[in-house]
């Protein structure tokens, strides 16, 4: 096997805000092997958005404590390196596609300083070289009459060219690893599938290693073959997404498969999960899923289940698993 | 300026407008003042002490505004006066721009200690009347054109410092930070290409009305005889010198009050207008 692109290990994050720790991470482990696409799901505040952003420390760290047994980057020890080492490895190691291409963008610089700002810095571009640079990849990402765009500002531009213009940013320096944390969830649903595709595309053509951030479990049936379920700050399923889809392990995977939108299914048929999720303030020491899960225990509510192997290249932290159970 | 930078008709641009050329005629008379002053500001004339405005009964074309007590022309004293007036302004609004936006910018962005220290630098400051702090400054080191500048950005620069500050506060945890950020771009870059020039509208609109309130303290100083020193004539020493006679010649102290309060007034109407204008994410 080959080196990782990306190895945690243990991951926790914790924010101090005012006195009360929020615990937004609570151990996450995740491995990546060089250009192997992997979808993140969960909901709102289970982590998953904090734990990809940790990654490059791109958390304001007088806020966030970050700490794990591993966090390799690319070989790189990420929570070691200084912060001249860290901006060496953002951009042509791992580079961010971000939710909201509306406030992504800075809207006092034109468009073509803003994608090739990575660029001038890794490369030392000038100017010329970085705006011919910047036609370029426009270009590469669908954006008609680059030459018109890379002298605009952003407010002049739609969202989903806006998010094309995002991507060509990410893109500038192909990154071994491409995080993109719900790059589509601002968009028009027409607009989607073509980011989605476009992305898709060059991920292929360039082969590099991608993560998709995401609560649309849809979506992920699309563009991953491998997707991570997190709950409360962990991983609770880890799964081919062929597996993951026709047969999950884990009660919350279940819940969110039941819970998706279909159209074959009518709406007063489709089963939310009971409950809220777990308050991020309290520690748990249980499965964080309990309270909100039909089949636990008195076990489940006193241990924390572990990720343990299920079989079908399957990861699953559950005591009793609906399928591959031990 | 870019192409998109057009004026719609409207009450505001209207305002602005009118404030702009306020200050513009300013800035013209203290540019040219040797050449369309009609007489010289210092030139005393004995025989023509006290000379009304041409449109009162006594007052004469050779003297639009009239004379002041030793018979110079007020027109051409307050039209010298602009000299003084403006370019204290315009130094004490880059002096103090530029102390207080990097202040600001630091203490916005780094946080910490560094914020905590600068806040109650900045807190300090403004607890302290400005002016008390002027007079104790000028009569202890001497007044003159820089001495009264620095005084000047030293009441200014806080003003700046807090803006900047809050501006920078909000912009720093913006996602297009985060995505420069991302792509390894260096703080000192970010600084300057990113954060810099999203707090340049708040800069802008501070300096626009911090030029008006340096130009009244200005003539504040000089009326309190602390100012700027030298044979021009300036604002402020023109309200004191005309002080004496405010019963008798009116015209001594209300032209060049006139003089300021229309430049103050150019001035803050500009900033309004600026603030509106100077924002990309408002405009068109």
């Amino acid at each position: 096997m080959s080196a990782s692109i990306l190895d945690i290990e243990d991951l926790h994050v914790t924010f101090r805000q005012g006195g009360r720790s929020i615990h937004a991470v609570r151990g996450v482990s995740l491995r990546l092997q060089p250009g192997e696409v992997v979808g993140v799901v969960g909901e709102s505040g289970s982590g998953k958005s904090v734990a990809m952003m940790s990654v490059a420390r791109l958390l304001d760290e007088k806020q966030a404590g970050i700490r794990a047994d591993r966090l390799d980057l690319d070989g790189q020890p990420v929570l070691g390196l200084r912060k001249r080492q860290l901006e060496a490895l953002r951009g042509p190691t791992v580079s961010y596609i971000f939710q909201d291409p509306l406030s992504s963008l800075n809207p006092v610089l034109t468009v073509g300083r803003q994608v090739t700002e990575g660029l001038r810095r890794h490369r030392g571009l000038d100017r010329a070289e970085a705006r011919t640079v910047a036609i370029d990849l426009l270009r590469q990402v669908g954006i008609p009459s680059p030459e018109l765009r890379v002298n605009q500002h952003p407010h002049e531009a739609s969202g989903g060219m806006r998010q094309r213009m995002m991507i060509a940013m990410a893109l500038a320096l192909r990154p071994k690893l491409l995080i993109a944390d719900e790059p589509t969830t601002a968009l028009d649903v027409t607009v989607q599938a073509d980011i989605i595709r476009l992305v898709q595309g060059i991920q292929r053509e360039v082969g590099m290693a991608m993560i998709w951030v995401t609560h649309d479990l849809a979506l992920l049936a699309r563009v991953a073959r491998r997707v991570v379920v997190m709950y409360g700050g962990r991983i609770v399923e880890d799964a081919p997404s062929s597996v993951l889809y026709s047969a999950p392990a884990h009660p919350y995977t279940r819940g969110l498969l039941d819970s998706t939108s279909r159209f074959d299914v009518p709406f007063r048929q489709q089963t939310p999960i009971p409950g809220t999720p777990p308050d991020p303030a309290q520690r748990i020491e249980a499965c964080a899923f309990a309270p909100r899960c039909p089949r636990a225990t008195d076990l489940c509510r006193s241990r924390i289940p572990p990720l343990e192997d299920r079989g079908q290249d399957r990861r699953a932290a559950c005591f009793h698993p609906l399928t591959g159970g031990a | 300026m870019s192409p998109r930078f057009r004026l719609r008709p409207g009450r505001r641009d209207t305002l602005g407008l009118i404030g702009a050329t306020i200050l513009l005629l300013a800035a013209g008379c203290a540019l040219l003042a040797p050449w369309i002053a009609p007489h010289d500001p210092t030139a005393v004339s004995l025989l023509a002490r006290m000379k009304p405005p041409m449109w009162i009964d006594g007052g004469s074309l050779a003297h639009p505004l009239g004379t002041d007590n030793l018979g110079r022309d007020i027109l051409s004293r307050v039209i010298w006066g602009s000299r003084i007036s403006l370019a204290v302004g315009v130094a004490a609004v880059i002096v103090g721009a530029s102390i207080g936006s990097t202040i600001g910018i630091v203490a916005g962005y780094f946080g910490g200690w560094i914020d905590n220290i600068l806040s109650v630098v900045i807190n300090a400051q403004l607890s302290f009347p400005f002016i008390l702090l002027a007079i104790f400054l000028l009569a202890t080191f001497g007044g003159g054109f820089w001495p009264v500048v620095f005084v000047l950005a030293l009441g200014a620069w806080v003003n700046y410092a807090r803006v900047v500050r809050g501006m920078v506060m909000s912009v720093k945890n913006q996602d297009y930070v985060h995505a420069a950020i991302s792509v390894g771009v260096p703080t000192a870059r970010i600084l300057r290409t990113t954060v810099l020039p999203n707090t340049l509208s708040p800069i802008v609109v501070v300096a626009s009305f911090s030029m008006a309130q340096a130009i009244l303290a200005e003539a504040a100083l000089s009326f309190l005889g602390v100012g700027v020193d030298g044979s021009n004539p300036s604002w402020g020493v023109m309200l004191n010198d005309g002080r004496a006679y405010l019963q008798t010649a009116w015209w001594l102290t209300a032209m060049p009050g006139l003089a300021i309060a229309l430049t103050v007034l150019g001035g803050n109407l500009c900033g309004d207008w600026l603030q509106d204008r100077f924002n990309p994410r408002i405009g068109n």
